[in-house]
Parts: C-alpha cells; sequence; structure tokens
C-alpha cells in the first residue's frame, strides 16, 4: 500500500471515529463498508461491532485476540471469549481498555461479578488514562450491569446515569440507558418514576429507535409482574409496538414470560406454556441465561418434561485468570469497595428447588 | 476590636455566638432572634449582650455596631433584605449565598455600593488541615499537578426531613446544597472550576424528585484533566449501631497521593501535620478575617464573586439529576 492508501485509510479511520462520537452510526456504517475486504485494523470496526472481514487475518496480534474475543462474546461462545480476551491482555499494550473491558463484561455474563468489576474498574483506569471517553461510557454502563445484577441499585443506577452523561449527544445508546435508569429505579422500589420514565421512553424512542421502544415495553410488562398490577398489565396488551424492526427477540421474549406470568394467575397453565416456549424461542441459543430461566419455568409450572440444564453446556466456567487487573483509580476506588460477591447466575443452577424460579427475574436488565 | 450583630439564633447562630467568645478581634455585642426562650437563654448565659426579638428593635442601635452576622433559615433572607440594607454595613452571612444563583445574585447585588460588603461563611476551605494542603500543593518550584480528587462528607445525622429544611422552597435544596456547598468549594479551591458531568440525588434510597429533599446526593466532575468524585450524605454508615460521621478529601497528584480530614494530612499515608482542635480555631479565625475586613476597609469584592463557580455547580447538579427524574407522582399504568 503507498503512502497515499495508508493516509487514505487514516482519513476514513478519523472520520469514523468522529461519526461514532457524534452518535452517527450511519455515516460510520456507511464508510466501514467501504472497508470491506480489507482487515480489519480500523478501531470502528470493534467499535460498531458490524464488521464482515475475518478477524484471524488482522496482524496486530493484540487486536487480533481483542476481536475474536468480542466475535465469540456476541455469539454467547463466552469460555472461548475469556481466552482470547486474557491472551489479548497478556500481549497487552495499546488496547488494554478494550480487553479488560471484554474480560469484565464475559465474566459479568458468567456472574462471576466480583471479578468482573475488577477487570471492569481497570479498563476504566486504562481508558481515562487514554481519555477514551467511549469506553469509560462502556465501562460505566458495564459496571452498572454487575452492580444491578449483584443487588446494589443505587450505585447501579449511579452508573448507569454517569454512562449516558459520558456518552456524546444524539448516540443512539441513550435511549438504552434511559431505560436502564428507568428500570433500576423500579427495582429501588420507585414504581411510580419507572413507570413514568418508560412511557416516556417507549413513545420518545418510537420513531428514531422502535428498538428501544420495545425494550421499554418488555420492562413496562416486568413492572406489571414485580408489581402485581394487573391494570397496568392490560393497558400493556393493548399497545400495539411496530413490528418490523431489528434485534427485538429479547423484549418479546420477556414480554412472552409476563404473559405467561399473568396466564399462570388465572391458572391457565396450558396458554402459560405456550407463551414460555415462544419465549424460549425468542431467547434461543443467543441468550443461554434467559434460556435456562425459561426452561426452568417451564419444568416448574407447565410440564417435568424440560430440562433446564441442556441450554447451557457453559455452566462448568470456573477457568482461572493467572493474571492480575490493576488497582482502580481514585474517582473509582469506592466501587471497588463495595460488597459483592461471586454468585454464579447458577446458583440458576438450583433454581429448580427454589421457591419461586420468577423471583430470579431481577437477574435481568429489563 | 470590631463589634458584630447576630442575626438567628439557630444551632448555626449560636457556634458564631460561642466562636465569638475564642475571637481576638470580634466581639458579638447584640443578637436577634424571633424565638423569646432563644433569647432568655443567651441572655442568661451573656448578661452582657443586648437582645432583639425582630430587625425593626435592632436597627435604631446600629451606631454601635461595626458589622452584621446573619444566620437565617434559607428562605428569611428574602423578606428582611431590605431590613439589612438599611444598617448600612458589612455583613457575614452564612452559606449559601442564596438558594439558587438568581437569589445569590440579588443579594449580592446590594451589597455592592460602596462602604458595605457581603461575605459568606465558608469554613471548610479556612480549616489548617485544608489550608496546609493547598499550600503544600501550591508551594515548592513546581506546583504539583492534580489528577483525581475525591471528597467524601457524611453529617452522621439520623433526621433529614424535620422544620424548614424539610420544605424544597424554603430550604432550597437538602444535602447538596448544605453539605455540597462545602465540599464542592472546598474541591474548588484545590481544583479550580468544575465541570458537572453527572449528579444523581436521593431520598430515602430512591431517585429524589423535585418535590423531595435529597439526603444523599454523588456528583461526577471534571476541572481541565482532573476526575472529580464528591459524595454526600446527611446520615453515613453504620458501625456497631451508630451512623458515622465523615469528612475526608483525596487528591491524587504528581506528588503522591495526600489524604486530609480535619485531624491532619497525609501524603502516601505518611503523616505531614497534625491538627487537633482544628476546627474550634476556624470558626473565630473566620470571625477575625471579617474583623480585619472591616478595619481595614478591605472591601474583598471578589470573594463573593469567587462562589458564584460553586453556586453554579451546585444549580446544574440539582437540574442534571432531576432531567432524568423530574418528578414522581403520575397514576399507575
Amino acid at each position: 500500500m503507498d503512502s497515499f492508501g495508508h493516509y487514505s485509510e487514516f482519513a476514513e479511520d478519523k472520520l469514523i471515529f468522529q461519526h461514532i462520537n457524534a452518535g452517527d452510526d450511519q455515516s460510520a456504517n456507511t464508510l466501514l463498508k467501504k472497508l470491506q475486504g480489507r482487515p480489519a485494523i480500523f478501531a470502528g470496526k470493534v467499535y460498531l461491532r458490524d464488521w464482515t472481514d475475518k478477524a484471524e487475518e488482522i496482524p496486530d496480534a493484540e487486536l487480533r485476540f481483542i476481536r475474536l474475543g468480542w466475535d465469540k462474546y456476541y455469539s454467547a461462545n463466552y469460555l472461548d471469549a475469556a481466552k482470547n480476551f486474557i491472551e489479548a491482555i497478556e500481549v497487552g499494550n495499546v488496547w488494554l481498555s478494550w480487553s479488560c473491558l471484554g474480560l469484565g463484561k464475559v465474566l459479568s455474563d458468567l456472574g462471576r461479578w466480583l471479578e468482573s468489576r475488577n477487570w471492569l474498574l481497570a479498563s476504566l483506569k486504562y481508558s481515562r488514562e487514554q481519555n477514551d471517553y467511549y469506553r469509560m461510557a462502556e465501562c460505566y454502563g458495564s459496571l452498572g450491569e454487575v452492580f444491578f445484577r449483584t443487588g446494589n441499585y443505587q450505585v447501579a443506577l449511579e452508573m448507569f446515569s454517569l454512562d449516558k452523561q459520558i456518552l456524546p449527544p444524539g448516540s443512539s445508546f441513550r435511549y438504552r440507558l434511559e431505560n436502564y435508569m428507568a428500570i433500576t429505579s423500579g427495582r429501588l422500589g420507585a414504581y411510580e418514576i419507572a413507570t413514568q420514565a418508560l412511557w416516556q421512553s417507549y413513545f420518545g424512542a418510537l420513531n428514531s429507535n422502535p428498538t428501544s421502544s420495545w425494550y421499554s415495553l418488555a420492562s413496562l410488562f416486568t413492572l406489571s409482574v414485580f408489581r402485581t398490577d394487573s391494570n397496568l398489565f392490560d393497558r400493556l396488551s393493548m399497545v400495539s409496538p411496530p413490528s418490523d424492526c431489528p434485534y427485538i427477540d429479547m423484549p418479546k421474549a420477556f414480554i412472552e414470560v409476563a404473559k405467561a406470568y399473568w396466564h399462570l394467575k388465572e391458572s391457565d397453565s396450558s396458554q402459560a406454556g405456550n407463551c414460555l416456549e415462544k419465549a424460549a424461542s425468542f431467547f434461543s441459543s443467543r441468550y443461554p441465561v434467559e434460556t435456562l430461566w425459561v426452561r426452568t419455568l417451564m419444568c416448574r409450572f407447565v410440564s417435568k418434561n424440560h430440562s433446564p440444564y441442556s441450554t447451557a453446556p457453559w455452566i462448568d466456567n470456573d477457568f482461572v485468570i493467572n493474571i492480575s487487573p490493576l488497582s482502580p483509580g481514585l474517582v473509582d476506588r469506592r466501587l471497588a469497595e463495595i460488597p459483592i460477591q461471586n454468585q454464579t447466575f447458577f446458583q440458576f443452577g438450583d433454581m429448580a428447588s427454589c421457591e419461586d424460579p420468577f423471583e430470579k427475574w431481577k437477574y435481568f436488565l429489563v | 476590636m470590631v463589634n458584630l450583630g447576630l442575626i438567628g439564633l439557630g444551632s448555626q447562630g449560636l457556634e458564631h455566638l460561642e466562636a465569638s467568645a475564642f475571637s481576638k478581634k470580634a466581639k458579638i455585642t447584640m443578637v436577634c432572634d424571633s424565638n423569646p426562650n432563644t433569647l432568655i437563654k443567651v441572655k442568661e448565659a451573656r448578661p452582657d449582650i443586648l437582645t432583639f426579638s425582630s430587625i425593626e428593635e435592632m436597627l435604631p442601635n446600629k451606631g454601635a455596631l461595626n458589622g452584621l452576622v446573619l444566620s437565617l433559615p434559607h428562605h428569611q433572607y428574602g423578606p428582611i433584605w431590605a431590613a439589612i440594607e438599611s444598617f448600612h454595613l458589612p455583613v457575614l452571612k452564612e452559606k449559601p449565598l442564596g438558594r439558587n444563583l438568581a437569589e445569590a445574585m440579588q443579594f449580592f447585588s446590594i451589597f455592592s455600593k460602596p462602604g458595605v460588603f457581603l461575605k459568606t461563611a465558608i469554613q471548610r476551605r479556612y480549616h489548617p488541615s485544608y489550608s496546609f494542603l493547598a499550600n503544600r500543593i501550591k508551594s515548592g518550584g513546581e506546583p504539583s499537578r492534580i489528577m483525581e480528587v475525591m471528597a467524601t462528607l457524611h453529617l452522621g445525622k439520623k433526621d433529614n426531613h424535620s422544620g424548614w429544611r424539610g420544605d424544597p422552597i424554603k430550604s432550597g435544596g437538602g444535602a447538596l446544597l448544605d453539605c455540597g456547598y462545602h465540599l464542592v468549594d472546598l474541591v474548588t479551591s484545590f481544583t479550580g472550576q468544575m465541570e458537572l458531568i453527572s449528579a444523581n440525588l436521593w431520598c430515602d434510597g430512591k431517585p429524589a424528585t423535585n418535590q423531595m429533599i435529597e439526603d444523599q446526593a454523588t456528583l461526577y466532575a471534571k476541572a481541565g484533566n482532573c476526575w472529580i468524585f464528591i459524595e454526600i450524605r446527611k446520615d453515613g454508615e453504620m458501625k456497631n449501631g451508630n451512623i458515622q460521621k465523615k469528612e475526608e478529601i483525596y487528591l491524587r497528584t504528581t506528588d503522591g497521593e495526600y489524604k486530609a480530614d480535619r485531624t491532619g494530612v497525609w501524603l502516601d499515608g505518611k503523616r505531614l501535620m497534625n491538627c487537633d482542635k482544628g476546627w474550634i480555631d476556624t470558626m473565630p479565625k473566620q470571625l477575625d478575617e471579617f474583623a480585619d475586613d472591616i478595619e481595614n476597609k478591605r472591601v474583598d469584592y471578589f470573594a463573593i464573586w469567587e462562589q458564584t463557580p460553586v453556586m453554579r455547580v451546585i444549580e446544574s447538579a440539582y437540574a442534571l439529576a432531576r432531567e432524568s427524574f423530574p418528578t414522581g407522582v403520575v397514576n399507575n399504568g
């Protein structure tokens, strides 16, 4: 490649970053399409997670491991994703904030929340040193998920709020974060605030980001269950969200679980079973934790023929990480001191024996 | 020795009265409060002090005064401000400068006239250990560069919502406006003007809407490339069944990590100074400085402007925190 070619690529890279930072994903994607067929050495591809080239061809080992890690993470192949992120950290140099973030997210999804928190804080430290606001936003959001799942809702809400404020104006992630903030308020018992904020998000995103509206709707259905509010459920059942939008399997599944809950309240286990079947198919293998949960609900309330555990082949996830993360920065130090413990979801493993598997709903950010 | 009149004998006002006994340059010679029982108690303890039940009663005696100290509930300043102006005396007002920036500017505009001035009582930054730390950082050939700040203030109080402080209109706010004012001012004295990134307000563990008085606030901010975290709580962490007070500031700098609280200053865990009676000294010192200003006719016009960044941060924090949760009152569904 001649020097002009290099220049051209860097210029495109620069533009991709600018578009992403301005929240203009569409323009960033248009530019990315021009890069197809070239090895993705460009950070923009990792940002958008919309790559089509082969990760194995990336010449830089650190970035290659990171790309492979994210590929596997988004395929719910958590164990291999963790392996790749650890490899990236071991050869780590300039992309450590990315690899630590990846490992933190994998550990979070595996329910290894204590370790997840530590790696996310390390990522945050690297991100802060590099003035990488986008990564910082992701770290705070991911920490929010960890604190949410461990029941530390107040600090979770602080993290989501911080994530939202660090994001550039116009970012499409804002809708999601507003939903997260509303959901977390609900978990804190501020139901009126949560309900109002979710309706606001639902209608606010309806035209610009209908996928997000689906998530708001699913969270409102969740609230109807948490509050045992049949009036809210009846109203939600009359809502017709836009049908032609992408990535709505997750909210659709939770809505089906909510419907199943209300059918069970009316002792209609047949209808509940149908809803749970639908939910399981929406979750599919892409969401193994959620699928495990729904299978458990089916096993408990509908038919004993379902085996919840067949959907979690990665349940044995106690691999050892032989490297230690950096200690957190001063402004994040208190986050490292909040008491949490590793409590793999699966203690979900003994869901079959728990009093009410619906209670496990609280772990899901919906 | 300058003679001061104290208006308002709530808990803060009584602290000023107590402090004046230790002041080398200022003496409180008159007090004013609408509560007759409080006046009787003061009279019994300090028979040398003249007591008045209203500002109008006190006004004819202004010739015997050199300055006023105001320590009233936040909402009571507006109605009496014209009367205060008629004293035509320098004023030391208990913080905050106003319930919001607009009110603060309104008060300040009156005291921009020649011959009078307005100061606000901000104790924290005058505390010996914090003053020591400020000097330490600024001294030397090249001042330390501050990269990160973490500041915490837990008042250790159980009760949050009582009296006028429980009314959002009268108080103008809760933990953030009252204790946060001190902490934001203290941090600003080290870092300079901060830019708010995120603010969360809490009331009984739930997000505080604009109808609530927050008992807890957390702020993330930046000043240049310095990251700042501030936590304020009316209560505190529980230990052995008791609510713990806490007040400390950490600074990560090019020198290392400083810690300061009311008992001293440390660098990377090594004590640099010890401060046993620090807090007792601070309020008399503040009165001494006020007396100095009066005696030397030193009108520090900028002292008030210096606080507008604090007011701005507080106001932004309220706006930012409530942007997400403007109200909690809706019908279910």
